[in-house]
């Protein structure tokens, strides 16, 4: 959704994807369509065989359905978690809901898409995390930006919070605004808003977990225990 | 990944989490404390109950500060309180007899304070047991996903806790009324009368708390897989109205694509909805009415909307203009930026609420807006005027265009901002 209008400087050579989905028919479909844009380097249908065709076949992005059997997309991702020239993995799912968005994002996914998304999306997406940028879905953007939602008392880590030029700009996101309009309207250059991005993804994957169950709690998925 | 892995291995881990546990931590050394001042206070009541009774107060002192009264303030203040409620009576009675052997300086005073705080002791074991034992069952089955990620599962294999609170019941009865029995005046034989009353009734409290303790614990076993099954047919029925119908129609007209996707899209939402917990809401709040009017101008415009609402607030007339006006927004954004994805972003509270309709389509000069085109602007913003609310259009050519409409202290934010 927040395709770019390819602004950003393409770099020439396609991107080497693999896929990772345990249904042959989704990985045949989205094989075919990225044909056109993409050099599809490895298919795998578990975390296990996904961590040895990474390693074999080098792609530069892995696409990552969240559930696999036998640990899930999280285990592949666990796998890579600090290890030097790791792909970047964009996560997909059928599933929508936040607890299968931001457990994979902060686990090291740098963006999350659904399977329902178009083509072109998609390809942008490829492209971004390629960069080595995030990928914010305006849906991820709103799930990320209630994560961060915590009343003012817990401000004992810098970590927990979100400047308020980040929350800005992933309000923006949220609302469907791409990363051009974004640094128009707030006056800032695009390569600064990705900045933001970047570093909102950095916090969501290092802040403690406390503020992300109270996120849950305030989004009434967790009942009151003493 | 965590959660499964927790509920795979409760031995080790949860000993661990216990000795990690300040509270734990603080119960054991409060317990051992006292049990070494009860010894020495026996041992030492030969050379002067004043002794004795200074080691007694100082171990029974830091379980009182240090346990007995966290506990009481925590319990009381959810409804877990029965079982406390329970010994603070006889704990009442221990500390007055502490006081009176204090002063007066008799041993076999000491001594029932001792037994007064071993029955209240045993008690609070006893309590804590059934409480911890009903509940957890019904608190597992009651999990979301969320809360089996975050909380450390704590299995109990043995009743140790109400066995221990048994024991120290029993042995209370039983030095009390060892102390107490030759004081009492009448004949012996009804004293032996009384003793085996009161130890048939110690007895029977050794064999019945086991027994209790256990049928409860079978008895949420029981109503866990109840509510599985319920939850099993429950799905069934609603995968069978909606997703399986959904697809026979799907088959039916396989010849039309455009049905088919619209089938589909439809299908797919509503089964994220039922999956969110969404379905039950319906319309009744304004979350639910959001989402059903998107649902709706989706399907008379053939437009694709992503809805992502954060919060919820009830559905009341100021909630029911705010769906008015971003359905007019919506219908707007599908006939003036045909082709182009609408994103909807609303946040709402009890206190307020912000709702934001884009498209990414030409955009318009809000100066140069023909007429007809400025009234659906003012069905927009006059609605929202109405009930003390706030639209805000944003759009200019080639840019798309964005309506925020908000309510509440949702104005002063976006004022402040």
């Amino acid at each position: 959704m927040t395709a770019d209008d390819g602004q950003r400087p393409a770099r020439a050579e396609r991107p080497l994807v693999a896929i990772v989905d345990d249904h042959h028919l989704f990985r045949a479909g989205v094989r075919a369509e990225l044909a056109e844009a993409c050099e599809v380097v490895g298919e795998a249908a578990t975390p296990a065989e996904a961590i040895a065709m990474i390693g074999a076949a080098a792609p530069q992005v892995v696409l990552l359905d969240v559930h696999l059997p036998d640990g899930g997309g999280l285990a592949v991702l666990e796998a890579f978690r600090g290890v030097a020239g790791a792909p970047a993995f964009l996560a997909l799912s059928v599933s929508d809901a936040a607890e299968d968005v931001v457990p994979m994002v902060r686990a090291g996914a740098r963006g999350y898409v659904t399977k329902t998304i178009e083509t072109p999306a998609l390809l942008d997406a490829i492209a971004r995390v390629r960069d080595g940028e995030p990928y914010f879905s305006p849906r991820l953007a709103a799930f990320v930006l209630q994560a961060f939602s915590a009343p003012e008392e817990e401000a004992d880590d810098e970590l927990d919070q979100l400047t308020p030029r980040e929350r800005e700009v992933l309000h923006h996101l949220a609302r469907g605004y791409p990363y051009k309009r974004i640094a128009q309207r707030l006056g800032i250059s695009p390569r600064t808003v990705e900045s933001h991005v970047g570093s909102v993804l950095r916090k969501l994957q290092l802040s403690s977990r406390h503020e992300l169950s109270h996120w849950a709690a305030t989004r009434g998925l967790v009942g009151r225990e003493e | 990944m965590s959660a499964r892995l927790g509920d795979a291995q409760p031995g080790e881990g949860t000993t661990n989490a216990r000795l990690g546990d300040p509270v734990w931590r603080a119960t054991a050394v409060t317990g051992l404390v006292l049990l070494v001042a009860l010894l020495l206070a026996l041992g030492a009541h030969d050379r002067g109950p004043r002794v004795a009774a200074v080691a007694l107060a100082v171990g029974t002192l830091p379980a009182v500060a240090l346990v007995l009264a966290p506990r009481a303030v925590r319990r009381l203040r959810g409804d877990e309180g029965r079982s406390l409620l329970l010994a603070l009576p006889v704990a009442a009675l221990a500390l007055a007899l502490l006081i009176a052997a204090g002063l007066d300086g008799r041993r076999d005073v000491l001594l029932l304070a001792v037994t007064a705080l071993g029955a209240a002791a045993g008690v609070v074991l006893i309590g804590s047991e059934l409480r911890q034992r009903t509940a957890s069952a019904g608190r597992r089955a009651a999990r979301t996903p969320w809360q089996r990620l975050t909380t450390v599962e704590r299995v109990r294999s043995l009743p140790w806790q109400a066995g221990a609170g048994a024991l120290l019941v029993g042995w209370s009865a039983l030095v009390g009324i060892g102390i107490v029995g030759p004081r009492l005046s009448g004949s012996g034989i009804a004293w032996t009368v009384l003793l085996i009353v009161l130890i048939g009734l110690g007895a029977l409290v050794l064999v019945l708390v086991p027994l209790l303790v256990g049928a409860a614990a079978r008895g949420d076993r029981d109503r866990l897989a109840q509510a599985r099954e319920d939850e099993r047919l429950r799905v069934g029925a609603h995968l069978h109205d909606s997703v399986l119908q959904t697809l026979a129609l799907v088959q039916r007209q396989a010849s039309d694509p455009a049905a088919v996707a619209r089938l589909a899209r439809g299908q797919e939402r509503a089964l994220r909805a039922w999956m969110a917990g969404e379905a039950e809401l319906d319309a009744a709040t304004l979350a639910g009415a959001l989402h059903a009017t998107v649902e709706e101008v989706e399907d008379q415009e053939e437009v694709e909307v992503e809805a992502t609402v954060l919060g919820d607030r009830p559905l009341d007339e100021p909630g029911r203009a705010l769906v008015a006006a971003a359905r007019e927004a919506l219908r707007n954004a599908a006939r003036h930026a045909p082709g182009s994805a609408v994103v909807v972003f609303a946040e709402l509270s009890p206190h307020g609420a912000a709702v934001w309709v884009r498209d990414e389509g030409d955009g318009f000069d809000l100066a140069q807006v023909p007429a007809e085109r400025r009234g659906v602007r003012d069905a927009i913003v006059g609605r929202m005027a109405g009930v003390g609310g706030e639209a805000a259009i944003d759009s200019s050519p080639g840019e798309g265009t964005e309506v925020a409409l908000r309510l509440g202290d949702a104005i002063e934010r976006s004022a402040g901002a």
